[in-house]
């Protein structure tokens, strides 16, 4: 193994021991269940009050729920992964042992991979419990939808990681995190109400603006990390097999991307406490 | 300041402008659009092409009509659609159509007679399309028939009068004390034709196969006409299947559906379901979309399954654990209120020989769902083969106290706390 | 062990490290001495990778850095001022991890054996964010040990400890000299680095401005001596005149008495006590004080003397 690999190996198990004592993981986890309690509750009203539903994937839909939760815990988690470190000054620590930009990098991101994995395990026991009790069953779809978001947690992780190597303090790394989340969910706010609007209705500028909107929007699909979240929820809710991989791709393509990204930035900004 | 004073002045103006537009009742504008009927799996459907619209959706592989026309088209806000103003202009435009498959002229059509003739009436269903001299029989048949009724109206009036006028003296005769005979017969009323023709129109009817095309419209010499070139997309069904409508016994008129096989059926304890098998095909959501109207919106990587016709001579399977538990047929089943304080309903078998004038509100393949257990219902045809994509599993949904899940999933914090405190305590 | 060529790093506006030259021996002790923000932590830095040089060259173990960069950190030791210690580990814990990282065998007995020698075995399953700032000082020794580094890179060691830590820190730095590690510390005190280096650079605002072993470098900078005078009729006119005398090099008033720094070569009292009665100065007492090395250190670093040249370095 190479002393790189080493490397990375060392620092995700630290991390990954970190996570597993604190309680952040399992806050996210009971979070992800309590917001799909309320899915699964709806459900029941329904059966109990048509005395009939009928539905391809029941658990589908809570676990997308689930899922957001649990991708927004690890964008949150990433977002501060770096800046935490450079803020207390163990980062600085680190990098006097034989440990480099890529390694740090990478075993930050499989790190915030493994948490994602231990809750979605937290939450699929759950679910388990939920489906006997209720006889809702499992389907394969299930499946499916968790493989899924584990790409869909990469490009969540990487985005954040991303954006932690830009600041040096948490407080920073978080604000920017609601920012840049508040920007791009206003955006496509203002893009879903354009696509209501027909050009006749409107001033040759405004058509003009429109187009340059459309554009940036467009860029945004596959800048944020936020659209593959949305897209991959869409995929299986669709039980599109070709949207489902286009996704998977997409946001595997996304995660390189943003960790050379992150290697990058963080060389420019440098680890130092400052 | 002055900058700014200028810049505030040209964003106001910009929005005033704006405004402006905005408020401005929709403007007519004069375009070649295409109309069309197209038949989507049930029925013909009438959508309208804007020349903004750049590609056309047709059923491969069935008879759709094409027309080609010079009208005045508007934006309707409400609907947020394109709307044409047939009674305002409605010109037929062109001589013929070509259809070319990339670069090569597959076919070139003139306009031809056709009709829609509806057996079962305008709204019955069913409709057909019929082309040059079966569509001009099909009209003049119609055009019999109706005059043949007319006739009969007219006979009826007469004899009404006469019956009238025979049943006024039947009266004064019997006022009179004198002898009246036999009540005169009152003449029967003619029954209109039950089915419906169009007037002959022309058109340019074709069928594709399956594909991608162009079409274009050429006027008497040859030239194409500006603005009538087209993608047309012939686009057919993925799959067959059968979907179901079922109607559970203690909501009888809020049917639920089940299309797809991946479908589960929920069913609250134990009840009784009523099942209405259709046939069904699977087509891609937004051609299916765009196929009867075409400033909809679809997407490009959903399926969805459309009800055809009722499913005839069939027979519904239910297995439990694979083994054959029932095998059940279709009947007429009405609903039956009941009086009273306790109000309610209840669902009968209707009994041809008990209620012969009774008529049935549906009818229906029956299944009391037991309590517990999975069950797995499957279409078969009368010699018993399984229809594909008709297989639905039917599982009782065990009503638990809400508070158990919402408690369940603290059960991550709890765990948490625990490896927390044991962590802290053990330092 | 460590050499660098031309060493400078620049931050926008700012010169941390200019034209630093400087070369530790196997087996010594090197005192990186110079007062705070005179560029020691920069060049750490710059030595272990974390800062790029703006120019110039830095070979470890006469390799470049970058052409071994796992290879060579796994020989280094780094110890900081600040060990910034992941305080949700145990000590246990914290070094255990440091040993995966660094690929130590037999991580249990390596661990085992250095808590035991600053007396922290005990100590070993609490939790670092318990830890005093002496112990952490110690965890970080124990984690710059761990690898049995060829090299140890010190930046600021005792800074910030009790008298009893400092000597347990010294002590442990010239045990493992002793046992044949290179030693590169650097400090703002100059007594640590005189106790146990062999070899000392002096750096100030960035600049390397005497390098030398203690003895000779000793000889350097105790070379002026401090007169006391204490005069009476005695204007400012006076003043400079007295300030520009050629063997005077500088001149203070502290409490009313003139503090004289003149050269160290011979006795200058009589020539000062002739001077003072030639302008009509009544002199009511004369001492004469030893410099101290502290004293010639924060002199040189004051004035921004070099001991490479008898020049003062122009900014």
């Amino acid at each position: 193994m190479s002393y790189r690999w080493v490397a990375i190996k060392s620092i995700i198990k630290r991390e990954a021991r970190s996570s597993f004592f604190g309680l952040g993981l399992y806050i996210a986890s009971t979070l992800a269940c309590f917001v799909s309690a309320f899915i699964f509750n709806s459900y029941i009203n329904t059966v109990e009050g048509n005395n009939i539903m009928v539905m391809a994937s029941p658990l589908n839909m809570p676990l997308f729920y689930a899922v957001i939760v649990s991708a927004l815990y690890t964008a949150i988690s990433s977002s501060t992964a770096l800046s935490r470190e450079k803020d207390k000054g163990t980062l600085e620590v680190l990098f006097y042992g034989p440990v480099d930009h890529l390694s740090v990098i990478l075993a930050k991101f499989f790190e915030d991979i493994v948490s994602f994995l231990i809750i979605m395990v937290l939450v699929t026991l759950y679910f388990v419990y939920t489906a006997i009790v209720t006889n809702l069953g499992f389907s394969i779809s299930y499946l499916y939808a968790v493989i899924l978001s584990i790409f869909i947690a990469g490009s969540m992780s990487s985005f954040g990681l991303w954006l932690s190597s830009l600041t040096a303090r948490i407080r920073t790394s978080v604000l920017l995190l609601i920012l840049i989340m508040g920007g791009l969910l206003g955006l496509q706010f203002l893009h879903n109400y354009i696509l209501t609007l027909k050009p006749e209705n409107l001033s040759l500028s405004m058509v003009y603006i429109m187009g340059i909107l459309s554009n940036v929007l467009r860029i945004i699909r596959w800048a944020s990390p936020f659209s593959y979240l949305m897209n991959g929820i869409n995929a299986v809710a669709l039980g599109s097999t070709s949207m489902y991989i286009e996704n998977m791709l997409g946001a595997f393509a996304y995660t390189i991307v943003l960790l050379t990204l992150s290697v990058y930035t963080l060389k420019w900004k440098g680890v130092r406490k400052l | 300041m002055k900058k700014y004073l200028v810049f505030c002045l040209l964003l106001l103006s910009l929005l005033v402008f704006s405004l402006e537009v905005f408020g401005a009742a929709p403007p007519k504008k004069r375009e070649i659009v295409y109309s069309l009927n197209v038949w989507d799996g049930k029925d013909y459907a009438a959508p309208f092409y804007p020349a903004s619209l750049s590609t056309i959706y047709v059923m491969a592989d069935f008879e759709n009509v094409y027309s080609v026309k010079e009208t005045l088209v508007y934006y309707w806000p409400i609907t947020r659609e394109y709307m044409a103003d047939w009674d305002g202009l409605n010109k037929d435009v062109g001589e013929t159509l070509e259809v070319l498959k990339g670069n090569q002229v597959i076919g070139e059509y003139k306009k031809v007679d056709y009709v829609f003739y509806y057996p079962k009436g305008y709204w019955g269903g069913g409709t057909q399309l019929f082309t040059g001299e079966k569509a001009r029989e099909k009209k003049k048949e119609y055009d019999k028939a109706v005059d043949k009724y007319w006739k009969e109206v007219d006979k009826y009036y007469k004899d009404y009068y006469e019956y009238n006028k025979k049943l006024q003296e039947f009266y004064r005769k019997i006022q009179e004390g004198k002898p009246a005979g036999q009540i005169p017969k009152e003449p029967k009323q003619p029954r209109a034709p039950t089915f419906y023709v169009t007037d002959v129109s022309k058109a340019y009817v074709f069928s594709l196969p399956v594909g991608k095309y162009t079409i274009r419209a050429k006027d008497k010499n040859g030239n194409i006409i500006p603005g009538t070139v087209k993608t047309l997309i012939a686009f057919s069904h993925r799959r067959e299947g059968i979907g179901y409508n079922i109607i559970p016994e203690s909501k009888w008129t809020y049917p639920e559906t089940a299309n797809d096989s991946s479908d589960i059926i929920y069913q609250y304890r134990e009840g009784t379901l009523y099942f209405q098998p259709y046939k069904e095909w699977e087509f891609n959501e937004l051609e299916y979309n765009k196929l009867s109207k075409p400033q909809s919106s679809g997407r490009p990587d959903r399926w969805i399954w459309v009800h055809m016709d009722r499913a005839s001579k069939i027979k519904l399977n239910i297995l439990s654990k694979n083994n054959l538990i029932a095998q059940i047929r279709e009947r007429p089943y009405y609903v039956e209120q009941i009086p009273g304080s306790a109000l309610g309903y209840n669902i009968k078998l209707l009994d041809r020989k008990e209620y012969p004038y009774a008529t049935a509100d549906f009818t229906a393949f029956k299944f009391s769902v037991p309590p517990t257990g999975d069950y797995k219902l499957v279409a078969v045809n009368e010699n018993n083969d399984i229809i594909e994509n008709s297989d639905r599993y039917i599982r009782p949904v065990t009503v638990t106290d809400a508070r158990n899940i919402f408690i369940a999933s603290l059960a991550p914090l709890i765990i948490g706390i625990i490896i927390f405190i044991i962590r802290r305590i053990g330092r | 062990m460590i050499k660098t060529e031309h060493l400078y790093k620049r931050y926008e506006k700012v010169e941390a490290v200019k034209d630093l030259n400087i070369s530790v021996e196997p087996g010594e002790i090197y005192g990186f001495l110079g007062p705070n923000g005179a560029g020691k932590t920069t060049t750490i830095m710059m030595i272990l990778g974390i800062l790029k040089p703006t120019s110039g060259k830095i070979l470890i173990f006469n390799k470049d850095l970058y052409s071994d960069y796992f290879g060579i950190k796994r020989r280094i030791g780094v110890v900081s001022e600040v060990q910034y210690l992941y305080e949700d580990m145990t000590a246990y814990e914290y070094l255990s991890f440091f040993c995966d990282l660094y690929g130590v065998k037999n991580k249990d007995r390596k661990i085992e054996e250095l808590l035991h020698r600053v007396n922290l075995y005990d100590r070993k399953d609490d939790l670092l964010g318990h830890y005093s700032r002496g112990m952490q000082q110690k965890i970080g020794f124990v984690r710059a040990l761990l690898n049995d580094p060829e090299l140890l890179i010190l930046d600021e060691p005792v800074s910030g400890l009790d008298p009893t830590g400092i000597r347990e820190i010294r002590d442990l730095i010239l045990e493992e000299n002793r046992q044949g590690r290179t030693v590169f510390m650097s400090s703002h005190i100059l007594s640590e680095v005189e106790r146990i280096s062999h070899r000392v650079g002096i750096l100030n605002k960035g600049r390397l401005v005497a390098e030398d072993n203690m003895e000779n470098l000793r000889k350097k900078l105790t070379s002026e001596v401090e007169i006391e005078l204490e005069i009476d009729n005695f204007d400012a006119e006076a003043e400079k005149r007295l300030e520009t005398l050629p063997f005077v090099n500088s001149l203070t008033k502290e409490d009313g008495k003139y503090l004289v720094r003149v050269k160290a070569d011979k006795d200058y009292r009589g020539d000062l006590v002739s001077f003072v009665s030639s302008i009509g100065g009544n002199l009511k007492e004369i001492r004469r004080r030893e410099m101290s090395l502290e004293d010639a250190f924060i002199t040189i670093t004051e004035k921004n003397i070099s001991l490479f040249s008898s020049e003062e370095v122009t900014e």
